[in-house]
Parts: C-alpha cells; structure tokens; sequence
C-alpha cells in the first residue's frame, strides 16, 4: 500500500537466474539500447566501461545473452533482438515509472529519483509496473520528460535539442533533463527546471548561459545546458517575467494565471482541486504565528499553502 | 473504421492514438473549463450581501487564534484551559464515584457472596479482582474523559482543529514531516488508534508513516487520567491547595508539550533516517469557523466517545483484574507472583525511577492504557499489605487522598510520580493501537519500530531526571 | 424544489426529531428498494446528513478528512427502504487518488439510483466544481444544498430555484445540523428514485483547445459502439485519460449497461 509491490521480472527466457547477474543483464540491455538510440555501435567494452563492471563480466554474460535470443552479435557489435529490445524497454518503463511515482507521490529529492529508481527498475515484475501506472494516472512522460513505454511497448519520439543550440531571445519550452550524470543533474535540480517550463536565453559567455525561466533569472553551466533539451514555444501560456503568488503582501488580491510545471502529480491536483486555477483571484489573507504558511482566500474558500507552494504559482495584479 | 458501427475495440485504439496527442497540461484546462463553468453558474445565483457581522468576527477570531504574537500563547492556554476544567472538575464526581462504587457497593458484593456461601477463590477472582479494578477504572476515568471529550468537540466543531495544523505546519516542516500530522496529532490526544487511522488524510506514503510512527507521543484518553491523578497527587501536593490545580495542569501541559516535543524530534530523526526525503506540500482548508451547538456537542461525545471508550476500558478491566487477583494470591515458593515479579523488576525500574509495582502494571496493562493507574494501586496494595480484608485486595480509605497515603506507603516520592508521568508518555502504544498500526501499513517493521521507540525517549528521560535527581539529594 | 426557507419555522427541532414518514434503520436496512450515494467536498456536513437520514452517529467536525471510514446505513420513506452509502469526502473525480476512484466507481459502477451531492451554501463556487463532474456521470442527481444558516450568517443569498434549474436537478436547501430541510430533501430522493421527478443535468462542453475535436471524435465512437450512454462524453474523456478501470470496462463491455436505463443498483457498493 505504501510501496510499489516488488517483484521479479519474469522474462520467460531461459537466462541463468540470481539476483546480481539478472541485474547485469538488465543493465546490460539497456546500455544497448541506449547506444542504438544515440547511433554509436555497443560492444562488450562499451558495456563494461559504462556500468562501471570489468569487461570479463560483460564477456562471459554476453553468450547466455545470445544463447537467450536477446541479444545478436554483428562483427565486433551487439545489438539487441527484437526479444531483447522489448525486455530492455519494460526495464525503462519500469525506471520512469517509479521516478514518476517519486516525484508525484512522495516528498523524494530530485537528485534522488535516478539513483533510487536504478535500484527499483530491476525489482518491479511487468504486472506490478501495471499497478504502479494505474495508481499514477497512466503519465506519458516522467519528470525528466523522458516518455514511458506504454505496456504494449510503445514509445513516442523526443522533441527537442539542448539549450545550448539555441539563440539569444528565442522563447523556449524545456522538454526534457537528461538525468545523468549525477552532478550534473544536480544542478539541474537546484535550479529548479522542469518539463514543460518555459524559459528563455538572456545572455551566453563565460561558459555559462544565463536563462530566465518562469520569470527568475538563472545562470546555468554549459554542461549542464547541454542537457536541458527543449523546443522553441508555439502555444501561448504563462508569459515569462511574471510575479509568483508568494511575492504577495497580506491584503493583496491578484488573479492567477498559471502553476509551474514544477509542481507535479497530487500536489499539482491538489491546487487544481481547491480553485487554484488560471483566472481564479487569490487574496492573501493572513500568515500563521511562524510567517509560513499563509492564508489565501479563493473562491469563497480559505486555504493554506506554504511558501514553496504558493512560489509556484504565477499571478498578475487584478 | 469507416462507416463500419466501431465497435470496443477500435474505440480503444481511437482513445489511444488521440491520447498521445493531447496537450500536456490537460488537466489543468479540463479544470479551469469546470471552474469557468461553476464560476458562470455562481456568479449567477449567489448574491453577497456586505457588511457581515459572521465575517468581522470570523476575521477578528483569525487575527487572534493565528496571530503572530497571538497564535501559540492562545493555543497553548486553550489546551491549558481545558486540562485545568478537567482536573478540577472531574476531582469531586470521582470521590462520590469511588465512594458508591468501591466503599459501597463492593462491600456489599462481599457480603453477598460470602451470603451465598461461595468459595473464597470465586469470590476473590469476581469481586476483589474484575469487579474491583473495574469500578477503579470507572471511578478514574469516567469524570475526566466526560469533561474533556466534549471540550475537546466543541473545539473540534468550531473549526479550531485546522488552525492549529496551520500554526504549527512551519515546524512539522522543518522536521520534514507533513502539516496536516498536526491534525493527526491532535486525533491522537483523543484516541492514538484513531490518530493513526486519521494519518490516510496525508497523502505523501513517507510523511504518512512518520505521522503514524510518532501518533503515539499525543497523550490518548488511556493516559490523560494516569497524569491528571499523578500530577493531582505529587505536583499539585507540593503547593497550596489553592494552586494545586493550577499547578496540576501546568505538569500535565508540561507532559503533553514535551510530547510534542518527542513527536517534532522522532520526525526531525525518521526524516534525516530511516525515512530520507523532504517535506512534500501543505495545502489545508481552513474552513470558517462554525459556532458550536454545545448542548448537542455534550451530548454526542458523552454518548460517542466517552461511552465507548469507557466500554473498551471495562472490556480490558475486568480479565486484568482476575490476573492482577491471581498474580496476587496465587503463591510459589512461599511468595505471591506479584511479589516474585515486583522484586524482580524493582532493580531496573530503580534507574528509571520508577519501582517494580509500575513496570509490572505496564506489562499487565498492555491491552489498555487506561487500567494501567488501577493495576498499579491495586498492586501497591498488594504489596504493601494494605489490602484490608486479604491479600489481593483493595484497600479502604475514607479520605480524598486516599491515592496518596497508599502510594506514600509504596515507597513513591515526586521522582516516583514525575518518572511515571514521563514513562505513561514514552513507552509502547495499546494493544488496540499495535494492531491499528499494522493494519494501516501492512509492514511488520514499521509496526515493530513504532512499538519500540517510544521506549528510546522513555529509558533516557526518566533515567537522566532519576540520576540528576539523586544525584542532587 | 424551494428551499426550507426559515428552518426554525419548518419545525425540524434538534437533534433525532422526528421526521414523518422516515424510519432510521441505523446499520440494518436489510433487504432495500433503492441505493443512494452521499457524494460530496470534504466538510460540507456529508455525514451529519448521513447521521440525520439513518440515526447513525459517525463522527462528525469542522475540519477536513475526518471521516476516514466508509459508512454505510439505511432508512425508509413513504414506504421504501433506501440503503444510504456515504462516500469518502473529494474535491474533485479527475484525478487518480484512492478517495476519488472509490466514489467515482460507485457512481459509475455501483449504479446507484440516486446521488445526493452535499454542497457547501457558503462556497459554491468550489463545489459546483465536483457537483458538475458528478452531473456528467450520472443522471439521477439531487443536490443538497447545506450550511444554508452559515451562509446567511456570512451574507451570502443562494437563488435555490434557479440553481436548480441551472444544474437540472432538484437542488434542496438545507441546515443538516439543525435538520431543516430534510423532508424536502427525502422527497426529492423518493422523487428521483421512484422517477416522479425527471432530472436534465447540465453537461459541460469542455472546451478546451487541443482536447474539443479529440473528445468529440470519440464521444461519437463510444456512443456509435454502446448505444446511447448518458456520460459518453465523460467516458471518452476517461479513455483519453488512459484510465484503467473505464478502458477495462469498454473492453468488457461492461460499459453498456451503464446505459441501461433504470439502475436497479448492483448490490456491492463501492
């Protein structure tokens, strides 16, 4: 109830068992994968060198693999079959499910959904994947942007192409955070970027890119812009340079115009459900004995929220 | 799919392939549309009158009970409040209770059985066990609960409750705990089962769990008598009777503030643990405050609460009272078992400051907190040989404090009572409460930790307050 | 449908009075003649009607989230039994949380022959919001139009007759507290249940750029494929949503009972 049931992927192939080499296998897959959707040619060095194992590992698993009908050997190359492939993709979908459900769910960092989803990808079996995207609302896309695999095994394609590729001025919706590696994500995170944030290139030089998305002005490094993928914006939306609802004095009414794509999942519903929606006018009404949280009348209603919360949400004056 | 009827599954194949195409943030539009749609029909039908006086007083309230300067003293002298009515007020109905029910009515319990010529045993197991304890637990607990619930009610139903989740959500932030554990907290203090049901309301699974791990530290109904009575007895003794209430439920505030001191701390360390993550969001409804029916209010939780936990308190009573009966009479090697098992805990329970008669009561009291202050009078009886009339049998005092020449005769001082205060409010939840727990999460661990760490705070407070205490004597 | 007007003149005294005509069943409706659903916000008063209309006592108080249980109970009126199911308190039934699949699925699938919508007089705005999607799930509606003293108290005049004809249902003003109103209402439920009084409910045209031409193409397949469902927009809009249990029950075909006119209501419940 409080946790996704685990489980043991079970594959029907007939691949040697325990728990270390399956997971070997698993991570294995998917780095081929990876490498067929980046156009670079997997060996078994490539797969060693980037799951951090000795290539002797790798060597010594790779027949089973063949020898299971996932995975074909061409020249010095591997490449995954068509069993292979599907194995590999419930892999992924199993990762972005649970990130999905981090995010949404739970009080989890952000720098904390790739590690912890590494681990969790290898325990959720196909029926508890299911359950785990019922339970969440079927997401199309993770927090990274990244689309899950549908259980048929469906993919759609990625939008986008990094930051750093785009102009001065452009005006631009993120729509995915590649989530390694590790340090750069974590930049990533504090800056607070999400899928569906709308930002724009004010400045470059001096290795960095100065941004202002959701109206904040941020400098980014260039290896961590080269990660930030995004498209240039068509729909209109929330414009950029707006004020947030936290920045309000008690006493103030202003009407809302949008929530950050930052806020995600029940917490996002949440605010929807209570009338924090785009048009509805906010009053500040007081703050608790602490300064935080504070009271906003809504919709004849009065609700609570706490700065973070009420950070997210972009208003303009009445 | 042309002109063809579609049939189940082409609508699937159409819901799906449309699906991907979507707009992202179509939730919020498809609620904005619903909203407009309200807002159309509102604007409408809804005419507001200005100037309401429910509104000047609403505000008026808000600006006091979550007022910077205001907010936590109003808070802390409300429950101050409360607590003082009950102890004094529950004070004179327990006498007349005690009064029928163990002066009278037990006496004339014995008599009849001794009338129809039943066996000692019999008459020991029935009467000086079940009966006994039962009417204990009744004469103890009866009053305070029947003034406190329904104070507590009519808070609850002026909409006070959300308030104090509001004043104190900045601190159950910093704890990384959830704002709304301040609401669960405050079911707590009712009852700890329903505290811990009450912990569905959060929907972050982390704070979830730490909300229900920690419920335990809101001091439940079982024990807010085990701490009117010890802090009636040894605190408020310590000054004139005129502020010996006063004094009384200055302790016990002191108890259930530290309580929530214990409660802040054990989610502070869950958070930084066991349960890494930080505090998700708050987003609460302050509803308006509704002016309470206080009649009915007294009515409803005398009949709901009050009753039913009496019930549940009775229903534990009165086997405990037939084993504390046992334990007493029923004799191994030339000592009772109460006897062979108060010396053998008298050791440990020393450091703790408290003495074996107590830690024996919690091992018995396991299922209800509530009994727990009967078994230890009963067993302080016991062992003292007080016991009137025979061994394992209550004892007879005219007087009001009754409670405290018996204890005296225990061998308890104001360390013995501040220890047990502390003690009541630092060691395994009820019976009712463990099994709440693992129903709610389904875990053994979590089940387990949440019965056990109560005891960390517990065994180091009340042994630091022992040795500092000998320490300075 | 008018409201009770000044309850203390409608003679609903206090607490237990008498109403006449209803018989509290408490837990023991036994066999009954209709299903009902409390449907509501948190903190409108759901379960003090609950406790009203079946002498049940579930807790009650002002804040929201305190009924953690579902309750369940029963009465007779004019002659029919009702079995009453009071469902967990929800802001909204679009979004995934257990509460609101829990109501929703009862709405939906449990087939009930009525569903009370709770509203709260002094926020209507906010709980129109859920009396709306309710409206788009079901026809057979009654809104309750509670806290009716509280809003008079804060100044705030509700047109009953013309919400009423704004939602297409019987909306029915109330004070549950002090049990005005809870004749009118149970007539509306009898009504409603017995199909003396037709409703017409508001459905909402969700205009949403990017979503409208979606939802239309496939409001027309589903009706196309089940027949003419009341909620065929809503359930296009559910599939669209990916939502399991609706997509489950287009695959089973269990989707076209809900069009079957008169829901002589499946026993289970939610």
């Amino acid at each position: 109830m409080l946790q996704p049931t685990s489980g043991v992927l079970v594959c029907g192939m007939r691949l040697p068992v325990g728990e270390a080499r399956r997971v070997l296998v698993e991570d294995v897959l998917k780095h081929l994968r990876d490498c067929r959707g980046r156009g670079v040619p997997a060996t078994e060095a490539s797969a060693g060198g980037a799951l951090g194992v000795g290539l002797d590992r790798v060597a010594k698993l790779v027949p089973d693999l063949v020898d299971a009908g996932l995975v074909e050997r061409r020249g010095e190359c591997l490449e995954l079959t068509e069993a292979g492939d599907s194995y590999a993709l419930s892999v992924i979908r199993a990762h972005r499910l649970y990130e999905t459900y981090l995010a949404n769910r739970t009080g989890t960092p952000g720098d904390e959904w790739h590690r912890r989803a590494e681990v969790e990808e290898h325990r959720l079996s196909r029926a508890a994947q299911d359950r785990l995207a019922d339970s969440l609302g079927n997401p199309r896309f993770d927090p990274h942007g990244d689309p899950i695999p549908t259980r048929g095994g469906e993919v759609v394609g990625q939008a986008g192409r990094p930051l750093t590729g785009f102009g001065v001025g452009e005006d631009l919706v993120v729509t995915h955070l590649e989530d390694e590696p590790e340090a750069v994500f974590a930049e990533i995170a504090r800056l607070g970027l999400a899928p569906g944030m709308r930002l724009r290139v004010v400045e470059r030089g001096g290795g960095r890119l100065s941004v202002e998305a959701e109206g904040l002005r941020q400098e980014i490094s260039l290896a961590a812009a080269e990660r930030v993928h995004a498209v240039p914006s068509s729909v209109g939306g929330v414009p950029l340079g707006q004020r947030r609802l936290s920045a309000m004095g008690v006493g103030e009414a202003v009407r809302v115009l949008g929530i950050s794509p930052a806020c995600r999942g029940s917490e996002r519903t949440r605010l929807l459900d209570l009338g924090i929606v785009p048009g509805s006018v906010v009053e500040a009404a007081f703050s608790g004995p602490l300064g935080d949280p504070t009271a906003y009348r809504v919709r004849g209603t009065m609700v609570g929220l706490r700065r973070e919360q009420a950070e997210q949400i972009f208003v303009e004056k009445v | 799919m042309s002109a063809a009827k579609p049939d189940a599954r082409s609508v699937l194949e159409a819901a799906h392939e449309l699906g991907w195409r979507l707009p992202p943030d179509l939730n919020d539009r498809i609620t904005e549309a619903i909203y407009a749609e309200s807002s159309e029909i509102a604007g409408r039908r809804v005419r507001r009158r200005g100037g309401s006086m429910r509104l000047a007083w609403q505000e008026a309230l808000d600006r006091i009970l979550t007022g910077r300067w205001t907010g936590i003293p109003a808070m802390v002298l409300l429950l101050g409040v409360v607590l003082w009515l009950t102890i004094t007020g529950a004070n004179y109905p327990s006498g007349m209770l005690a009064e029928l029910l163990i002066d009278r009515w037990w006496h004339g319990l014995r008599e009849v059985f001794a009338a129809m010529g039943a066996p000692g045993w019999l008459r020991g197991i029935v009467v000086d066990g079940m009966y006994l304890t039962t009417a204990w637990v009744v004469s103890v607990m009866l009053p305070p609960m029947a003034i406190f619930f329904p104070l507590f009610t009519i808070l609850e139903d002026f909409g006070y409750l959300p308030r104090v989740a509001f004043n104190l959500d900045r601190m159950f932030k910093a704890a990384g705990a959830h704002g709304k554990q301040a609401l669960t907290m405050s079911m707590g203090l009712g009852c700890n089962a329903a505290g811990v049901v009450a912990c569905r309301i959060i929907d972050s699974p982390r704070e979830r769990l730490i909300a229900i791990v920690t419920n335990n530290f809101a001091l439940c109904n079982g024990r807010w008598p085990t701490q009117m009575l010890i802090a009636s007895v040894f605190v408020g003794g310590l000054f004139p009777p005129a502020l010996g209430g006063m004094a009384a439920a200055g302790a016990v505030m002191g108890v259930a503030g530290l309580g929530f001191a214990l409660t802040w701390l054990a989610s502070l360390v869950l958070s930084r643990t066991v349960l890494r993550g930080e505090a998700s969001t708050f987003s609460l409804e302050l509803p308006p405050y509704r002016p309470p029916n206080i009649l009915r209010t007294f009515y409803t939780s005398i009949i709901d609460r009050t009753i039913f936990v009496l019930f549940r308190a009775v229903v534990f009573a009165m086997p405990a009272g037939a084993v504390i009966w046992l334990i007493g009479n029923v004799h191994v090697g030339g000592q009772s078992l109460a006897h062979w098992m108060v010396g053998a805990l008298d050791a440990p329970a020393w450091w703790l400051g408290l003495n074996g008669v107590i830690l024996v009561a919690y091992v018995v009291a396991i299922p209800a907190n509530e009994i727990v202050i009967p078994t230890v009078l009963m067993l302080t009886a016991l062992v003292t040989g007080q016991a009137g009339a025979g061994a394992g049998v209550m004892f007879e005092v005219e007087e009001a404090d009754r409670f405290r020449q018996l204890l005296d005769a225990g061998g308890w001082t104001v360390l013995t009572g501040v220890c047990l205060m502390i003690f009541s409010l630092c060691h395994n939840p009820c019976s009712t409460t463990i099994y709440t727990i693992w129903r709610e999460t389904r875990s053994l661990k979590w089940t387990v930790l949440a019965t056990l760490m109560p005891f960390v705070p517990g065994i180091v407070l009340c042994g630091g307050i022992a040795a500092l205490a000998r320490a300075l004597t | 449908m008018g409201g009770c007007g000044s309850c203390a003149a409608s003679g609903c005294g206090t607490s237990g009075a008498r109403i006449a005509g209803l018989t509290r069943l408490g837990l023991r409706p036994g066999a009954w003649d209709a299903v009902v659903g409390l449907a509501g916000n948190p903190n409108t008063g759901k379960s003090t009607v609950f406790n009203r209309l079946t002498g049940l006592r579930q807790h009650t108080g002002n804040w929201p989230g305190k009924t953690i249980a579902r309750a369940e109970g029963g009465f007779g009126y004019r002659g029919r039994r009702y079995r009453l199911i009071d469902l967990p308190g929800t802001y909204s039934l679009l979004s995934a949380s257990p509460d609101e699949e829990v109501a929703r699925d009862f709405i939906l699938f449990g087939r009930p022959d009525v569903v009370v919508v709770v509203v709260d007089a002094t926020a209507l705005e906010r709980n129109l919001n859920l009396a709306l999607q309710v409206l788009q799930i079901t026809d057979r509606v009654v809104v309750c139009l509670n806290l009716m003293d509280e809003a008079r108290a804060l100044g705030i005049d509700v047109d009953v007759d013309g919400l009423a004809e704004d939602l297409g249902v019987p909306v029915v003003a109330c004070v549950a507290r002090e049990g005005a109103g809870m004749v009118a209402l149970l007539d509306a439920i009898h009504g409603v249940s017995v199909g003396e009084v037709a409703c017409r409910p508001r459905r909402l045209g969700l205009s949403v750029p990017g979503l409208t031409e979606a939802l239309d193409r496939l409001t027309a397949m589903v009706a196309g494929a089940f027949g003419d469902l009341p909620q065929a927009r809503w359930v296009a809009l559910r599939l669209l949503h990916r939502d399991r249990r609706i997509t489950e029950a287009v695959r089973t075909g269990e989707i076209a009972r809900l069009g079957a006119g008169d829901g002589a209501a499946i026993g289970a419940g939610p």
